[in-house]
This record gives structure tokens, C-alpha cells and sequence, in this order.
């Protein structure tokens, strides 16, 4: 009897025990809130507050003449020259389009600006309060010819310094300078630098025949970069930019390949022993410039061949009865997407470097073609016949997402893109003669960036600038 | 004997009934303790329930958006929304793209704002609400009796909430097609101020987009005043879900 009352009250202590488990552990699954799910709201540009000052300051050097007499340059610059360089950090950021600047009124305040500073930064609260997500704030100091500005970028947020770094420039380029500094600011804050720096170089008419012709990014200082006379087409960079290789018909009416520099490569005729007497209708560089896509043809009808810049290890990329036109190396290099005309009508193909992998990406309509990898590699934007007109579309290199870009009644073509992926430049003729054009991704920015006569045409946006402004 | 019997029959039936008992109460104890783990996290489901029913919630766009987008198209999420470039553009036509067409967010509401028309909500139409609670509150509105209202007074902080570091947060357009999640714990004051630095606990593998989720909680800080101070764990994704 006593052993079953025992047995009876631990049975219940059990029990009780179990039920207490139980309700414990439902009240801990009742704790926690439910996560808070944050999803963009509108803003989509930071803004930035670009503060320059000359070092030393004009006036203590008014006061105590250069004590070293060797140097004299070693003055301040002028407040003209801070000025001309604070507005070109300006335009560069309004640019990208992604960092903005901010208007001076909202945020000048006197006495702040003695020289750069280190953290930690009572300022972030003001700074944030102006309305600032990043300050910028540099010295501007003429140092042996040159101008070097340090500057820093500061998260006024997180009140912590985003980077910091000092840069030479020639006084008589200040813009390049500037645009310099604002494209590493747009990288400190975002990962991607901005491309106030970088050149589009395209094909014009404006002299009569077609030469090659290169602007900086925002449509400034047109230029020719090829005055021969000959007929010249497809422009394509040479992957450490300054230097473009471009088709120009010979006296004997065979195309071939030509560079032309600023330094660095040597100008002149290109691939000259490959494919020897046979037509080279285009070349593009592989984005690490170890290889060179190359339409040619043998028997015929235009084939790719791929091929070092030495000339060696020619390898065939396509080989059919069609024609294989318009190779864009995918960013990693492992693909080319092309355009053929196997199924009847032009589309645009992806295959491997090798050739393995070969699928068809576009199917709406009977022309796509001028394909051009993205920089990120997610997409391959390409001209496309809708109707009566021909606009500008992209596809994934799977073919399964295809999205316009571009359109209008007459005809947009040739699509580049710029080297941060955010923008993209075309012809078009929507104003008569062709023109370029440039555009932000999300369809807003749209620029109409030459107005010379002529046709100009077949953009091509270099990479990022990979020397200093001062070299 | 036959008592004995009897009584050897009783005593059995007796273990077997608590053995019984004691068995019931074990596979309750585990289906219990087995239970509470997914009874826990499941927030996102539980999120989208939760705005889905609130009235004026958002802009029309991601949110509400793109899931219609996505639902015809079947399992691959990351390719399916064909993102924002779908948005994006031609530049002759007048922009689809409500974010654009509509500047001046209705950036900040203030708390006390979401309340009553929460409450309004709450008053005029029950089915939603029902809906709501079922998926989201149950456990608590059973255990507080009538704990709707402190529902909806946090559900209106958290609406609250969102708007206001949606109205500061920036996200340029290159990241909103792509897969990114940061999630990060902020311990919120009862002023709202946020305390200390927010803790990121999922990364998103951009350390770009990570960074920037941090600055929205800092510029944001004070968040609205919350009914009561306390730790709240804050997703970042440029869509609602996938």
C-alpha cells in the first residue's frame, strides 16, 4: 500500500512536472516579436557634402613667405583653383546618379574647416542634421607643378571615416581631378566606383569619312582619335583603357585591325600575321586582355576566331555555314555571346570560349543582334526590330528573362555599357542623324551627347581609368 | 484467492492505467517540445501576413507589387522577378514606376497616426484582422484575454517603424534586383532612441548592403517611441520576400 500512495504521488510529481514543461516552453514560443522587414523606400542617391579648403591657408601664407625658397610653387592655390575643383567633385557625383552632392547653403558652416581631421568627429550629428550622408572634406595644397588634394570621406551615420587617401592632378586639368576623387567617393559608399572619369569612343561622320572619335563620359571634349581618311568602324578598348583597336578598310578594300594610344601600346596595324590577306572584320579583347575575339573568314562567310595579342594560339570559336558575327566576352571570360544567322534570321547566341554550351538567347522577331555583356554578367543587352523601329533590350545570358531598356519610333542601336554597370550608352537617330546617347538603367538620365553634323555611331564606354589624373 | 485475484487485477489495471497516463503525458511533453521550435521563428510568413492586413500599409510597389508579378511564374525566385529593369525603362513613355511618379513619400507617419487608423481598420472590417491574429497574435491574445489591443499597438509601432527608416534609408537601383538579406538585433529605448550599435546577425554577403542597413537604423534613431522599450530583430532585403 505504502509502496502504490508513493508510487501514485511520484506519477504525479511526474505529471505535474510534464505540464509545467509544457507550459513553459509554450510561453517561450510566444516571446519573440516577429521580425521587422524593412524594404526600400524611395530615396535612391545618397547625398554628399563636398568641403575643400586650401592648405595653408592663404592668408598664414600671406604672412610668412616660403621658408623654403627651392619650392616656390609650394604656396597655397588660389581660391579659384579650390573652387573649379570643388564644383568638378560635384558634377562627377551628380554623375553617378547614386551619390548626389548637397547644396552648399544647406550645409556651410563657418569656422568648421581648419584642416582634415581624424576620428573621432563631433561633427557627425551636425553633418547628419544638414541633411548629409557622407562628408566629404579635402585639403588642397601645389606641391612641384602639381595639385594634391587629401581628402576623406566620412559616413556621418555611423560617424566613421570611409576613406581616406591623397591624389595628385595637373592645375590644368582640375576636372580630371575631381572626377578622379568624386568616382572614389561613389566607391567608398556604394562598392562600385562612378564613371565621371571614363571616355566613350564612337564613330563619326562629322569630317567626312567615318573616323574614330573619343568624349569623356559626360560628352565633353570631342575628339578624334584617328584622322587617316580611311573608312573606320567598331571602336573597342583595349582592357586598361587609353588605347582603342579599331577596323579600317586598306587601299586593297580588305578590312583590318588597327590600334591607336595615348601611350603604353604601340599605335599602328594589329594581328597583321593572323589570317593573313583573309578579311578581319572586328576585334575585341577579352575583358583581362589576354585574348582577342576576331571576326574573320576563310571560305566565305564571317566565323570568330580567338587568338593571343602576340598573334598565337589561333583557335576557331565558331565553325559553321552561317555567318558569326558581334562577339562580347562575358566579364569572366569564360563566354562569348555572338550573333548568327543559322536559324535564318540574325539572334544572338552563348556559348563557351571553347565552343561547348551553345544555346540560342533571343527568339522574339527576326533581328537581335550588337549583343553586349554587362559588367556584373547578369545580363546582355541587344538591339531588337519591334515593328517598324529598332529598339534596345536586354536578356539574361540564359535567354529566359528578356526586359526593354530603350524605345522610341525610330531606331536606338548599338548598346555599350559603362563600366559600373549603373548606365548605358547607344545611337540613335530620333533626331534625324545619329547621335549617342546615354542613359541610367532605371531609364531616367536620358542625354542626347552629341550634336556635331554627321552620323556619329557604334559607342564603345572604356573601363575604369586605371592611371592617376597626374599621370 | 479470489480476492487476491481481484486485487492482483486491480493493482494491474491501476499500473497500466497510470503507466497509460504517464505514456499520454510523455508523448504530449514531446510533441510539445517538438512543436516549439517551429512554433517559434517562422517570422517572414508571419510578417507578410501581418502587413498584408494592415490598412494603408505602403506605396504600392514592392510590397505589393511584385508578388503579382512573381506568382505566374513558378519555382526560381531569384530569376523570376524579372527585376527592376522591368520597371525601368523607356524614357519616351510616362514611368511605370510608382516609386519615381510619386517623390514626396508619405515619408513619416507619426505613431499615434498608424494607431487610429489601425484602429479604424480594426472597427470596421474584423475578417482581416482575424486572419491576421490567427497567424500572427494567437498565443498571445489568448494569453493576455483581450490582448488586441496590445497588438495592434505594436503592430502599429512596427508599421510605424518601417515607414520611418524607409523614409531614410537610401538604396541605389543596382542592388534592388538581387538576393540580399541582412538581418541585425537594435535594442530600442522607450524614447526610441536606438541603444547602443545594431548587431548584425545574418550578413548579406555584400558588406556594401550590409553597411548601408546599419546606416538606415543610425539615421533613423529615434525610431518612433515604442509601446515598450525592448530588443527587435530588423531585416533588410530589397524585396519583401522570396
Amino acid at each position: 500500500m505504502v509502496s502504490d500512495a508513493s508510487r501514485r504521488r511520484r506519477s504525479a510529481c511526474l505529471g505535474l512536472a510534464l505540464c509545467g514543461c509544457l507550459v513553459s516552453a509554450s510561453a517561450v514560443a510566444e516571446e519573440p516579436n516577429p521580425v521587422l522587414e524593412i524594404t526600400p523606400g524611395a530615396a535612391s542617391a545618397f547625398r554628399a557634402a563636398v568641403q575643400l579648403f586650401a592648405q595653408p591657408r592663404p592668408a598664414a601664407a600671406a604672412e610668412t613667405p616660403s621658408a623654403d625658397p627651392a619650392t616656390p610653387l609650394r604656396a597655397a592655390p588660389d581660391p579659384q583653383t579650390v573652387q573649379v575643383l570643388r564644383e568638378a567633385i560635384e558634377a562627377g557625383l551628380g554623375f553617378s546618379s547614386v551619390v548626389l552632392p548637397l547644396a552648399r547653403e544647406a550645409f556651410l558652416a563657418p569656422g568648421v574647416t581648419e584642416s582634415i581631421r581624424g576620428g573621432p568627429r563631433a561633427e557627425c550629428p551636425a553633418w547628419r542634421q544638414s541633411g548629409a550622408d557622407a562628408w566629404v572634406e579635402g585639403e588642397v595644397r601645389a606641391r612641384g607643378g602639381l595639385v594634391t588634394v587629401a581628402f576623406q570621406v566620412w559616413d556621418s551615420a555611423r560617424c566613421l571615416r570611409l576613406l581616406g587617401e591623397s591624389v595628385d592632378g595637373s592645375p590644368l586639368d582640375l576636372q580630371r581631378l575631381g572626377q578622379h576623387i568624386a568616382d572614389r567617393v561613389v566607391a567608398s559608399l556604394t562598392g562600385t566606383p562612378g564613371v565621371s572619369a571614363t571616355e566613350i569612343a564612337f564613330v563619326s561622320t562629322r569630317r567626312g569619312a567615318p573616323e574614330i572619335f573619343v568624349m569623356d563620359a559626360d560628352g565633353e571634349r570631342q575628339r578624334s582619335a584617328t584622322r587617316s581618311g580611311s573608312l573606320k568602324s567598331f571602336p573597342a578598348w583595349l582592357p586598361r583603357g587609353g588605347a582603342l583597336l579599331y577596323t579600317a578598310f586598306q587601299k586593297n578594300g580588305v578590312p583590318a585591325l588597327f590600334l591607336t594610344s595615348r601611350g603604353g601600346v604601340r599605335p599602328g596595324p594589329f594581328l597583321r600575321r593572323v589570317l593573313k590577306g583573309r578579311p578581319k572584320y572586328r576585334g575585341v579583347f577579352s575583358p583581362a586582355g589576354d585574348r582577342v575575339a576576331v571576326v574573320s573568314s576563310l571560305d566565305g562567310e564571317a566565323e570568330i576566331f580567338l587568338v593571343d595579342p602576340d598573334g598565337s594560339d589561333l583557335a576557331r570559336f565558331t565553325n559553321s555555314r552561317s555567318i558569326e558575327v558581334s562577339p562580347s566576352w562575358s566579364p569572366d571570360a569564360t563566354r562569348i555571346a555572338f550573333v548568327s544567322d543559322r536559324s535564318g534570321s540574325p539572334q544572338i547566341y552563348v556559348a563557351d570560349t571553347n565552343g561547348a554550351n551553345l544555346h540560342r538567347i533571343t527568339f522574339q522577331g527576326g533581328y537581335n543582334t550588337s549583343p553586349a555583356w554587362s559588367p556584373d554578367g547578369r545580363w546582355i543587352a541587344y538591339e531588337t526590330r519591334v515593328g517598324g523601329q529598332i529598339d534596345i533590350w536586354m536578356v539574361d545570358p540564359t535567354g529566359e528573362v528578356n526586359v526593354p531598356l530603350v524605345a522610341h519610333p525610330r531606331n536606338d542601336e548599338n548598346p555599350t555599357w559603362s563600366p559600373d554597370g549603373r548606365k548605358l550608352a547607344f545611337s540613335s537617330n530620333r533626331r534625324g542623324r545619329a547621335d549617342i546617347y546615354r542613359v541610367d538603367l532605371d531609364g531616367r538620365g536620358l542625354v542626347r551627347m552629341t550634336s556635331n553634323a554627321g552620323e556619329n555611331t557604334q559607342p564603345a564606354w572604356s573601363p575604369f581609368p586605371r592611371v592617376e589624373p597626374s599621370r | 484467492m479470489l480476492r487476491g485475484v481481484q486485487r492482483d487485477e486491480r493493482r494491474g489495471l491501476r499500473r497500466f492505467v497510470m503507466l497509460s497516463a504517464l505514456a499520454h503525458l510523455g508523448i504530449g511533453a514531446a510533441a510539445g517540445l517538438v512543436s516549439t521550435p517551429f512554433a517559434r521563428p517562422a517570422p517572414a510568413a508571419i510578417q507578410v501576413e501581418l502587413l498584408a492586413s494592415l490598412p494603408v500599409a505602403s506605396r504600392p510597389e514592392a510590397v505589393t507589387k511584385k508578388p503579382v508579378v512573381r506568382k505566374p511564374v513558378p519555382p526560381r525566385p531569384a530569376k523570376v522577378a524579372p527585376p527592376k529593369p522591368k520597371q525601368v525603362v523607356l524614357p519616351k513613355r510616362p514611368r511605370a514606376r510608382p516609386q519615381k511618379a510619386k517623390p514626396v513619400a508619405p515619408a513619416e507617419i507619426s505613431y499615434e497616426d498608424a494607431l487610429a487608423q489601425l484602429r479604424a481598420e480594426l472597427g470596421e472590417s474584423e475578417a482581416p484582422t482575424q486572419v491576421a491574429s490567427q497567424h500572427d497574435a494567437a498565443p498571445r491574445a489568448t494569453e493576455a484575454g483581450g490582448g488586441v489591443p496590445l497588438d495592434a499597438e505594436i503592430r502599429a509601432w512596427m508599421l510605424a517603424t518601417k515607414r520611418h527608416v524607409r523614409s531614410v534609408w537610401v538604396t541605389p537601383p543596382e542592388f534592388l534586383d538581387r538576393n540580399l538579406r541582412t538581418e541585425m538585433w537594435i535594442d530600442v529605448a522607450a524614447d526610441g532612441q536606438v541603444v547602443g550599435e545594431p548587431e548584425v546577425v545574418a550578413a548579406s554577403g555584400d558588406p556594401f548592403w550590409d553597411d548601408n542597413a546599419v546606416r538606415a537604423i543610425r539615421s533613423a534613431s529615434p525610431l518612433p517611441k515604442p509601446p515598450e522599450p525592448g530588443r527587435w530583430r530588423l531585416a533588410f532585403s530589397p524585396r519583401a520576400s522570396w
